[in-house]
């Protein structure tokens, strides 16, 4: 009774902030439900490299604001607000690829992985490209790799996680490569 | 004119007014919801974590700087050295319909139709290289890009840089190969023969080189282009922010120059094919 209230008041405030202009047309709603769901899909691949909790709006790690970390092989901090405004800039289920970067992260910890900077990020972005493909091919999602790769561009630094071209081309090459190749050539 | 308040007025004006209402107590209601998943989420994982992780920070994936728009708004802009509030202009254009295969309905659902003109877009620029490339042996990517496949030509370019490059250790590095040039000539050819964005490619190459004012040209010549999401990503870097004013007009005449060579190569390489 309470599942199917909440699941038509969903729809009536989708509609409404649709209405009011807050989201794009089609843009998912990133709560603990959709990102709890993400890190299911994603421990369908990588469970067997790296079994983090992925903690939501709770700033797990100690950042200032939720946002999207790894600190540690368990823990995995995000926030809905950082991600819902991902997924509202650059297209849906890019946070399910920022999740699989920070899932990256995870199995860095877990296997002792500690490269210079940027390749330390930008195997996490190759890790995160290599579940993108796994999303299309296995689980059926629309290809999202372009948006997450728009996604990651906008976030390049230059230093700690690398140019625009970097960070593109290394999604890509997990994308295209899977993930041994992240974790042995990179 | 005095506006009379109907019934029919007052019924829209109620109406409203508990739809807001209504929106405020749903957004309390699934917070209360969330916190409470969210508190139960951590009971568990305190129970089964073998230990306390670690408090060094690994990432923060987003927080350099603002995400850009996604709509599809035509973009106004045409001084390459205005300062932009980047969280509210946006650099694509709306393009054509067709879109690849990738953008397909699945059974999960399908990309906006806003997403697609993005992909699209981005495609025509000449971003999104296709897996394939990312596959081939190094001698077969050669041979394609000296057949001048234009995505070949870009990818070989990436590969020289970011998988070669400096990188001895790796089976097909060649020792005193000049990656960085032969990635700037691959990028070059593919400008020419329709690849725009490998001019802010070209533009990062310089950047990462510590060429702050090659940079600066390169990028003039991208957002001339038209890969304005490139361009823009560049004025905040902190390179070219501290380029001084001398400095950004020197860019600005080496641009205007680059230009040129470009326009006349460009006709010789049409002239070929």
């Amino acid at each position: 009774m309470k599942t199917a209230r909440t699941h038509s008041l969903a729809q009536a405030a989708a509609a409404l902030t649709l209405a009011l202009g807050l989201m794009p047309a089609g843009a998912a709603t990133v709560n603990n439900t959709y990102i709890q769901n993400s890190a299911n899909e994603i421990r369908g691949q990588l469970g067997g490299y790296a079994r983090p909790t992925v903690y939501v709006n709770q700033r797990a790690c100690g950042e200032p604001s939720p946002s999207a970390f790894a600190c540690g092989p368990y823990t995995i901090s995000v926030g809905t607000s950082f991600l819902q405004g991902q997924e509202n800039s650059y297209g849906n289920y890019v946070a399910k690829f920022i999740i699989a970067h920070e899932w990256g992260h995870s199995i860095q910890f877990t296997r002792g992985i500690n490269k210079r900077a940027p390749l330390q990020e930008l195997q996490a972005d190759c890790v995160g490209g290599t579940f993108a493909k796994y999303a299309q091919t296995t689980l059926r999602y629309p290809s999202f790799i372009e948006s997450a790769v728009r996604s990651a561009r906008a976030a390049a630094d230059y230093s700690t996680h690398g140019t625009p071209s970097q960070r593109d081309y290394y999604s890509r090459y997990g994308y295209a490569n899977g993930l041994s190749a992240c974790l042995n050539n990179i | 004119m005095k506006t009379a308040m109907t019934p029919t007025r007052w019924g829209m004006a109620v109406a409203l007014l508990a739809s807001g209402l209504f929106f405020v107590w749903w957004q309390q209601d699934e917070a209360a919801q969330e916190q409470a998943l969210a508190a139960e989420q951590a009971a568990r994982a305190a129970a089964s974590q073998p230990a306390k992780p670690s408090n060094a920070l690994r990432d923060l994936f987003g927080a350099v700087d603002q995400p850009l728009p996604r709509g599809p708004k035509a973009s106004e802009r045409g001084h390459e050295h205005a300062a932009h509030d980047h969280s509210h202009d946006n650099p694509w254009q709306m393009a054509g319909a067709s879109t690849e295969a990738a953008d397909a309905v699945s059974p999960q659902g399908e990309l906006s139709a806003e997403d697609k003109a993005i992909n699209e877009n981005l495609r025509r620029l000449g971003y999104q290289i296709h897996e394939r490339y990312y596959q081939m042996p190094l001698t077969q990517l050669r041979q394609a890009a000296a057949a001048k496949d234009v995505q070949a030509l870009t990818h070989l370019a990436e590969r020289y840089l970011f998988a070669l490059d400096g990188k001895p250790k790796e089976p097909e590095h060649e020792p005193g190969f000049p990656y960085r040039e032969a990635a700037r000539t691959a990028l070059t050819e593919a400008y020419l023969r329709g690849n725009l964005h490998a001019a802010a490619m070209i533009s990062e190459t310089y950047l990462l080189e510590k060429r702050p004012l090659d940079a600066a040209a390169w990028n003039l010549i991208a957002r001339r282009s038209g890969d304005e999401l490139s361009a823009d990503w560049f004025l905040r870097t902190q390179d070219y922010q501290q380029l001084g004013e001398a400095a950004r007009q020197e860019a600005a005449q080496k641009a205007e120059a680059l230009w040129a060579q470009l326009e006349q190569s460009r006709k010789k390489t049409s002239g070929t094919g």
